[in-house]
C-alpha cells in the first residue's frame, strides 16, 4: 500500500507542489494548512511521515513538531521540515525551547530550506521512509 | 517689551496726573539713562503705550478719569510681558495689593524716593531679562524636542524596514517555491502527458509572477518618499472610480459591490491618484473577505466629521481574528496565504499619513470589518513636519 505523507504548509502552491512531487512518485499525500489542522490530520489519517513548514499562521510548525515528538503515540512518525528558516535557526529555537520546557526533543529526521528542489525532496522522503 | 530687539529695557512710560511729579521723575530717570515718555491721564497713557510699547510702565493709581488700576488691567491684557510699577499714595495699601494681584511687578509710595524707584526698576529689568531668557530656552527646547522626535521617527522607520527584511525574505522564498513548483508541475505534466497537471503548473507560475509584480509595486510605493500632489477632489468621485475598477473582480468573486449614495459633494484637498490607490487596496481586501461568505457585500461610503472626511470600505466577511488584528498594519503580514504581499495596508497607511490622516479599523468579528481612510478637511503636513509641541499635545 502506498505510504501516506502529511504535507503541512500554509501556502497553497507549496502544498500542491509537494503533493504532486510525492504523488508522481507513488506516495499518497494528505494536506493541512496549519499546525492545528495538521494535528487533526495526524490523529485522523495516521500518516507514515510528515513534511512540515515552520512559519504558519494560527499554530506554528514549531509547536506541532514538539507536540508530535513529545506524544508517545506519534513520536515515531518521521518529520521532514521544509521551511524558509535556516536549519541552524530552527535547531537553535529547539535547544532554547528544550531548556525552557525542560524537555529533550530529538532533531527532525530531515531538513530542507525553501524553495525545495523536487529531487532533494524525493531523496529525503525515500531516505526517511526507507 | 522693546520691539527693536534691544535688551537694555530703558524705554519707560510714566503716567501721572500731577505735572510736578511727571517733571521731577522724568528728569531723574533721564539722568539715569532712561528714555521717558509721559502721559497726564489713563487714556492718553494707554494711547502712548499702544504707540511706543515701552518696556516698563510707571503709573499713578489715583487719577481722575481712568484710574491706575484700570490702566494696569488694560496694559496687562494687551501685553502680559510688560512690567508695570504702580505709584501709590500713603495709606493706599489696599490698592497696592490689588494692583499686585492684577500683575503689577511692584509698587512704590509717594513721595517717591530715588532709592525705592531705582530698586523697583532694577527688579523690573531683571524680570524682563529672565522672561526673554526663558522664552529663548523654551524655543530652544521645543526645537530640540522637534529634532529628537524627527530622529526617533526616522530610526523607527529604519527599524521597521529592518524588521521587515526577514519577513520580506520569507515572502520571497515562498514565491520562489511557487515558481519552482509551477515549473516542476509543467515538466511533470509534459512528461506524463497529463493536461490537468500542466494547467495547474501554469496557473501556479502565473499566480507567483503576479505576486512578484505586486510585491515590487508595493515595495516601490512604500519605499518612495513623496509629497502628495494636492488638488480639490470630490471624494465621491474617488469611490465611484474605485467601484468601476473593482467591479469585474467583485463580479467574478460573486461579491455585491456598491456605493452608499450621498447627494452632496465632499470636496477635499487630496492627491487623487494616491488616495484612489489606497481605496482600491482597501476594496480589494474587502472583496477578499466578503468572498469567503455567502451573499458577500462590500460598501463604499464617504463620511463627514467635524474635522475630517473619511472614505469607508465595509465588508460583511468574517472580520479579523486576534492575530490579524495584532499584525494587520505590519508589513509583509498577510492572512491571504498565497494571495497577498502583506504590504497593502502599510501602503494605505502611508498614503493617509502623507495627507496628515490615518487608517482606522472597525472590526466586527463574525460580521465584517470597516476600514476608514481618514483625511483632514484641510490638508496638513505629515507628522514629521508638525511642531513637536503639537505632537505632545
Amino acid at each position: 500500500m502506498a505510504k501516506r505523507v502529511l504535507v503541512v504548509d500554509d501556502e497553497m502552491d507549496l502544498r500542491t507542489f509537494i503533493s504532486t512531487v510525492l504523488e508522481s512518485s507513488g506516495y499518497k499525500a494528505v494536506v493541512a494548512e496549519n499546525g492545528e489542522q495538521g494535528m487533526a490530520k495526524v490523529r485522523e489519517k495516521k500518516p507514515d511521515m510528515i513534511t512540515l513548514d515552520v512559519m504558519m499562521p494560527k499554530e506554528s510548525g514549531i509547536k506541532m513538531y514538539r507536540d508530535i515528538k513529545t506524544n508517545p503515540e506519534y513520536q515515531g512518525i518521521p518529520v521532514l521540515i521544509i521551511s524558509g528558516l535556516a536549519k541552524k535557526t530552527f535547531l537553535h529555537s529547539q535547544k532554547v525551547l528544550d531548556r525552557f520546557k525542560n524537555q529533550v526533543v530529538p532533531e527532525p529526521d530531515g531538513y530542507i530550506e525553501k524553495p525545495p528542489e523536487p529531487e532533494e525532496l524525493l531523496g529525503e522522503v525515500r531516505r526517511i521512509l526507507g | 517689551m522693546s520691539t527693536s530687539g534691544q535688551t537694555s529695557f530703558d524705554r519707560l512710560l510714566l503716567i501721572d496726573d500731577e505735572p510736578g511729579i511727571r517733571r521731577m521723575m522724568s528728569l531723574d530717570l533721564s539722568a539715569d539713562g532712561y528714555q521717558v515718555r509721559t502721559a497726564a491721564d489713563g487714556q492718553s497713557g494707554l494711547d502712548a503705550f499702544g504707540d511706543e510699547r515701552p518696556d516698563i510702565v510707571l503709573t499713578d493709581l489715583k487719577m481722575p478719569g481712568m484710574d491706575g488700576i484700570e490702566v494696569l488691567r488694560r496694559i496687562k491684557a494687551q501685553s502680559p510681558e510688560t512690567e508695570v510699577i504702580v505709584i501709590t499714595g500713603h495709606g493706599d495699601l489696599e490698592l497696592a495689593i490689588q494692583s499686585l494681584q492684577l500683575g503689577a511687578s511692584d509698587f512704590i509710595t509717594k513721595p517717591v524716593s530715588e532709592a525705592a524707584l531705582s530698586v523697583a526698576l532694577k527688579r523690573a529689568k531683571e524680570h524682563l531679562r529672565l522672561k526673554i531668557e526663558l522664552k529663548a530656552h523654551t524655543q530652544d527646547l521645543e526645537r530640540r524636542v522637534a529634532e529628537a522626535t524627527a530622529k526617533v521617527l526616522a530610526s523607527e522607520r529604519l527599524a521597521a524596514v529592518g524588521q521587515s527584511v526577514s519577513a520580506l525574505v520569507h515572502s520571497v522564498k515562498n514565491i520562489l517555491s511557487g515558481l519552482k513548483g509551477g515549473n516542476y508541475l509543467v515538466r511533470q505534466g509534459l512528461k506524463t502527458d497529463k493536461r490537468h497537471i500542466i494547467q495547474q503548473g501554469l496557473e501556479m507560475l502565473e499566480r507567483n509572477v503576479n505576486r512578484i509584480s505586486s510585491l515590487c509595486y508595493d515595495l516601490l510605493s512604500f519605499g518612495k518618499p513623496r509629497k502628495p500632489e494636492l488638488c480639490p477632489v470630490d471624494l465621491r468621485e474617488i469611490c465611484a472610480d474605485a467601484v468601476e475598477y473593482m467591479w469585474p473582480e467583485a463580479e467574478a468573486r460573486e461579491v455585491d459591490l456598491d456605493l452608499v449614495e450621498r447627494p452632496q459633494a465632499l470636496v477635499c484637498q487630496v492627491d487623487r491618484k494616491a488616495v484612489l490607490d489606497a481605496v482600491l487596496n482597501l476594496v480589494s481586501n474587502a472583496i477578499d473577505a466578503a468572498a469567503t461568505v455567502n451573499g458577500g457585500q462590500v460598501r463604499l461610503a464617504v463620511e463627514e466629521g467635524e474635522e475630517h472626511f473619511a472614505l469607508a470600505v465595509s465588508d460583511n466577511g468574517p472580520g479579523l481574528d486576534e492575530e490579524a488584528l495584532r499584525k494587520v498594519f505590519q508589513g509583509f503580514y498577510s492572512s491571504k496565504g498565497s494571495a497577498g504581499t502583506g504590504l497593502g495596508l502599510m501602503v494605505c497607511q502611508k498614503i493617509a499619513q502623507e495627507h496628515g490622516g490615518r487608517v482606522e479599523l472597525d472590526n466586527r468579528p463574525g460580521q465584517g470589518a470597516t476600514f476608514r481612510l481618514i483625511v483632514p478637511r484641510c490638508a496638513k503636513p505629515p507628522v514629521e513636519l508638525v511642531k513637536a509641541k503639537e505632537i505632545w499635545d
